[in-house]
């Protein structure tokens, strides 16, 4: 037909030519494709191939003109989809025991769907409320290290603000952001404690945080300023405040060290859960300043800082501008500054090498996938359910057929009916969702709550419905329409047990899916096990603490002194950070031998005397700081780790040099654990020092805690009035710092548990049907003498392999994911071999347990009643 | 008796002339070299078959070549209606211009 213009290699455009012919009608499609051909050879000739090409796609837009269009079948037909919806409801109701299980998978896949949704949208949304949000930025800055690592950080020198705001156009305004304080207020005989920060002027107008009262414009240009939560004003000035006369100008005492005199200037609303600040009250950063002059070197990074960019700013512009400011000022350090998208921050905060790695995106990734995957699972019930009731429908659809009934006709029939059934398990899902929601805001710690006036909500419930509907029921729907008209009508089974590979495939699947939902669950719960058991190198019960301020900084000694008199309490020390997280550091510590240019950074855990005794770490060599010795609060006890790096094997009686000050190593206690387990333990340095602030720990005796803690309160109101008595626990502290990891591996837990549930449904009723269809068969063996156990094994058999058969597939693919997973822990458990055979285990007995219960009954059948009536 | 325009009229006359071998292209050709005018094959098919729906024109397919890939065409010929269709323009254009006096432009 076509020869002579393809072997000259000159041919019209393939995809032009198909589309002619799909919507010509074929009448015409003769003449008007060869007077097509015709003239574009004569182009070719003329014109050249690339134009004739051109040429003959234009023509052919050209011609689709109405008269050319073949004739099209009314797609839609009322009286048809009265039909088929009337079919779909007859057939569900005939088949109750399917329609359930069908309904039950769909809406637990769907409700747990649901809940992720909820769940990523007010992960995504956060900050999201801020006016200015695409226009604030945070500002950070990557540490170039000795041995090329780059450390990334949002602490800043001060001097950078003034600096930012007059030579860059480009940005509006900056504010400083205190690291958060922890205070307590006073109004006349009220006082509680609460967390905040100093803050920069402009902080309220960028930031978003409506005002009750008081100006946000305003409120902090007073030094002497403070602007309080609602929650605070509502427990300061009782419930009613707002009706109580106006709060504006009022005195509260602030306990900084000791107690100030600060004017109330505003009070904002509580900050909404999806919002990343969030605290009690702000006073304004120049009180901070005029007390700190140190701020005020480059050198020196006290705070975190926000930016405001006019709206036009082109942000990388903007950073290759300012990448070296800091550096100016301090040349003998590589320091590169940068400015991150407030919006980013939340979901992007983890830094390697100097470039964004993750953060709490990977957990919204992990669990978009488990949504996936349930949903999967879900519909995968339905398509081997469905398909392997063909038969029943067969006869349906050969007369539909019989009748003039098309494919295409078929085809939507079925997926309508698919669509039914997921609107009905929609439904369902919503209501069990809108039932569940405050044990899931519990749980996860969040306030998410479905919001119905918006219309994102509704479009994506009706995407959800779509796309669940046209998923499940495309398969099928394919399937039931394709087998041939004259087989059907005969009555000739397609196959003896129903299962065709596809459904095979789709059993494997699902359980694929569970197991490895199983096993990640699994090893993410030894690994918090792990985490909560570890020996962190010193004992975390039995340990109170409690702020250091007010009179207890000057009576310390005094404190201490009286409270170990009482036998409860075995020791006390004091300390600026708590050992669970030491957060101070320094570069400046010299020895004998160090590398001048090196640039080492050593943590310091700031102390009173006792601290290692206290916490009961372990002394591995030399003595600890102790009050027999003069002056020894310029000699250091160090770590494993910082004689590691020092590269001494006895570091004790070595000289060394901090902050200016000359000493002696004077002992090295063993590693112990003062950051989180994502990183190695540091080299570290105790220093004694007289504490300003920090934390008083004492250990007590395990057998009379509450004396203890009582006998504390009661000196603690003796000595320190002014200041309520509030403590922790350690170990309690330590836990609740791997609450994020915990609430993730809860999670997990319950969609690991949803997953095998599904699973095992479409496993019971394929086993179920299965079942059904042999029931001569099985009648026949049991009348020739097969016992019970013979036929359960019969029955069982095809399932388990393919369970099996999943779980051989799930193994490799799940010790890939949570290795990555575990990769982020420096501390971490080995994936051993009894995680995979014991979830494998799990899965198996799962599914063992559900297809022997369907096929105990089976066999148990009395074969009269199957073969009585043939 | 319908009417007919100025463009059909034009590719009645030009089926005429080339009997035996009118269909789109070649009408198509034929028009661009008569009124020097461009005319997509499209609206050449839509004006023949409109003309074929009116009862002037009657087709039938032969005539596959090569280089149509094998298809045939579909041939035009000129029936008795659109013979006297063309006949009854022209006399009516005749009649009108007879009754045109003499101009002289300058």
């Amino acid at each position: 037909m076509a020869k002579n213009i393809n072997t000259r290699g000159l041919h019209p455009p393939k995809l032009a030519d198909r589309f002619l012919q799909w919507y010509c009608h074929p009448s015409l499609l003769e003449e008007i494709q060869g007077d097509l051909y015709e003239n574009f050879s004569k182009n070719v000739q003329i014109l050249g191939l690339k134009k004739a090409r051109w040429i003959y796609f234009l023509l052919v837009l050209k011609f689709l003109r109405p008269s050319n269009i073949r004739n099209t079948h009314p797609k839609f037909s009322i009286i048809m989809w009265r039909n088929y919806l009337k079919t779909a409801l007859r057939s569900m109701v005939k088949q109750k025991g399917f329609t359930f299980m069908n309904i039950l998978g769909l809406t637990i896949g769907l409700t747990t769907a649901l809940m992720i949704l909820l769940w990523i949208q007010d992960e995504v949304s956060y900050d999201h409320f801020h006016d200015n949000g695409a226009n604030l930025y945070s500002m950070k800055r990557n540490v170039y290290r000795d041995g090329g690592q780059i450390g990334t950080t949002s602490s800043i020198p001060k001097p950078l603000e003034a600096e930012l705001e007059s030579n860059y156009p480009e940005i509006e305004s900056a504010d400083l952001f205190s690291w958060e304080e922890n205070f307590v207020l006073t109004h006349e005989n009220t006082s509680f404690r609460a967390n905040g920060h100093y803050v920069g002027e402009t902080f309220f107008r960028n930031f978003t945080f409506p005002f009750i009262a008081g100006n946000p414009e305003t409120a902090l240009i007073d030094r002497n300023s403070i602007v309080i939560s609602d929650r605070m004003a509502r427990r300061l000035f009782g419930p009613s405040w707002e009706q109580d006369g106006n709060v504006i100008g009022k005195v509260i005492q602030v306990g900084i060290e000791t107690f100030r005199n600060m004017t109330l200037q505003g009070v904002y609303e509580d900050m909404p859960s999806n919002s990343s600040l969030n605290f009690e009250f702000a006073i304004s950063d120049k009180l901070y300043l005029q007390e700190n002059e140190w701020v005020e070197n480059w050198g020196n990074n006290g705070f975190h800082m926000f930016i405001k960019t006019r709206p036009d700013v082109d942000i990388n512009e903007l950073n290759t501008k300012i990448k070296d400011i800091i550096n100016n000022h301090i040349p003998d350090e590589k320091v590169e500054l940068f400015a991150q998208a407030y919006l980013d921050h939340h979901l992007y905060s983890d830094y390697e090498n100097g470039q964004v790695v993750g953060g709490r995106i990977e957990y919204v990734r992990i669990f978009s996938f488990v949504a996936i995957f349930i949903m999967l699972i879900a519909a995968i019930n339905y398509m081997s359910m469905a398909t392997a009731r063909s038969s029943v429908r067969a006869k349906e659809v050969g007369i539909r057929k019989t009748i003039g009934a098309r494919k295409s006709d078929l085809v939507s029939q079925f997926i309508g009916e698919s669509t039914i059934t997921t609107a009905i398990s929609l439904i369902l899902a919503i209501l069990v969702s809108v039932l569940l929601l405050p044990t899931f805001n519990n749980l996860t710690n969040k306030a998410v709550r479905i919001d119905w006036g918006n219309p994102t909500v509704w479009l994506s419930l009706l995407g959800l419905l779509f796309v669940v509907g046209l998923f499940s029921g495309l398969y099928p729907a394919f399937f039931l329409s394709s087998s041939p008209i004259n087989k059907i009508l005969k009555g000739s089974k397609t196959s003896k047990s129903g299962f065709s590979n596809m459904r095979r495939g789709l059993v494997v699947l699902q359980f694929v899916l569970s197991t490895f939902l199983i096993i990640g669950t699994y090893t993410c719960y030894q690994q918090i096990q792990y985490i909560k058991n570890k020996n962190l190198g010193f004992n975390k019960e039995n340990v109170v603490y409690f702020p250091l301020e007010g009179e207890l900084i000057q009576k310390y000694e005094t404190f201490k002194e009286r409270a170990l008199k009482h036998e409860s309490i075995l020791k006390m020390t004091a300390c600026v950070d708590p050992p669970t997280a030491i957060v101070r550091g320094t570069s400046g510590v010299i020895w004998d031998g160090r590398d001048p240019s090196a640039d080492i950074e050593m943590a310091v855990a700031i102390t009173d005397y006792d601290y290692v005794e206290t916490l009961k770490m372990e002394l591995l060599a030399g003595r600890l700081h102790s009050k027999e010795y003069k002056l020894d609060s310029a000699n250091l006890v160090i770590n494993e780790a910082a004689a590691r790096i020092m590269g001494m094997q006895d570091p004790v009686g070595e000289n060394i040099r901090m902050w200016g000050r000359e000493g002696k190593i004077i002992g090295m206690v063993q590693d112990f654990h003062f950051s989180t387990m994502y990183d190695p333990i540091e080299p570290l340095v105790i220093r004694l020092d007289n504490l300003r602030s920090g934390s008083i720990f004492a250990r007590l005796s395990s057998e009379q805690m509450e004396e203890g803690i009582g006998f504390l309160e009661d000196i603690h109101k003796e000595m320190n009035p002014d200041f309520p008595f509030t403590y922790d626990f350690l170990d309690e502290n330590y836990a609740a710092s791997y609450t994020s990891e915990n609430i993730v591996a809860t999670l997990a837990s319950y969609f690991a548990i949803i997953a095998i549930l599904i699973s095992c449904l479409g496993l019971f009723g394929l086993a179920l049907f299965a079942a059904e269809r042999r029931y001569k068969e099985i009648s026949i063996r049991k009348v020739l003498g097969a016992s019970i156990p013979n036929i359960m094994v019969l029955l069982s058999k095809e399932f388990l392999i393919l369970v099996f058969i999943a779980i051989l597939i799930a193994i490799p693919i799940a010790w890939y994911g949570t290795r990555i997973w575990l990769d982020d822990f420096a501390y971490r458990i080995s994936l051993g071999v009894e995680i995979f055979i014991f979830s494998g285990l799990l899965t198996l007995g799962v599914a063992l347990i559900t297809v022997c219960f369907e096929a105990f009954r089976a066999a148990l059948h009395n074969p009269v009643d199957a073969l009585k009536s043939e | 008796m319908s009417n007919i325009g100025t463009l059909e009229e034009t590719v009645l006359l030009l089926v005429m002339i080339h009997n035996g071998n009118a269909y789109g292209i070649s009408i198509a050709e034929a028009y661009m070299e008569h009124t020097g005018k461009k005319i997509s094959i499209p609206a050449i098919h839509t004006v023949l078959k409109r003309l074929e729906k009116k009862g002037f024109l009657k087709s039938e397919m032969s005539g596959a070549t090569a280089e149509r890939g094998g298809r045939r065409k579909r041939l035009f010929e000129i029936t008795q209606g659109g013979y006297a269709v063309l006949q009854k323009v022209q006399e009516s254009r005749s009649s009108l211009w007879s009754q045109v006096p003499k101009f002289n432009f300058k």
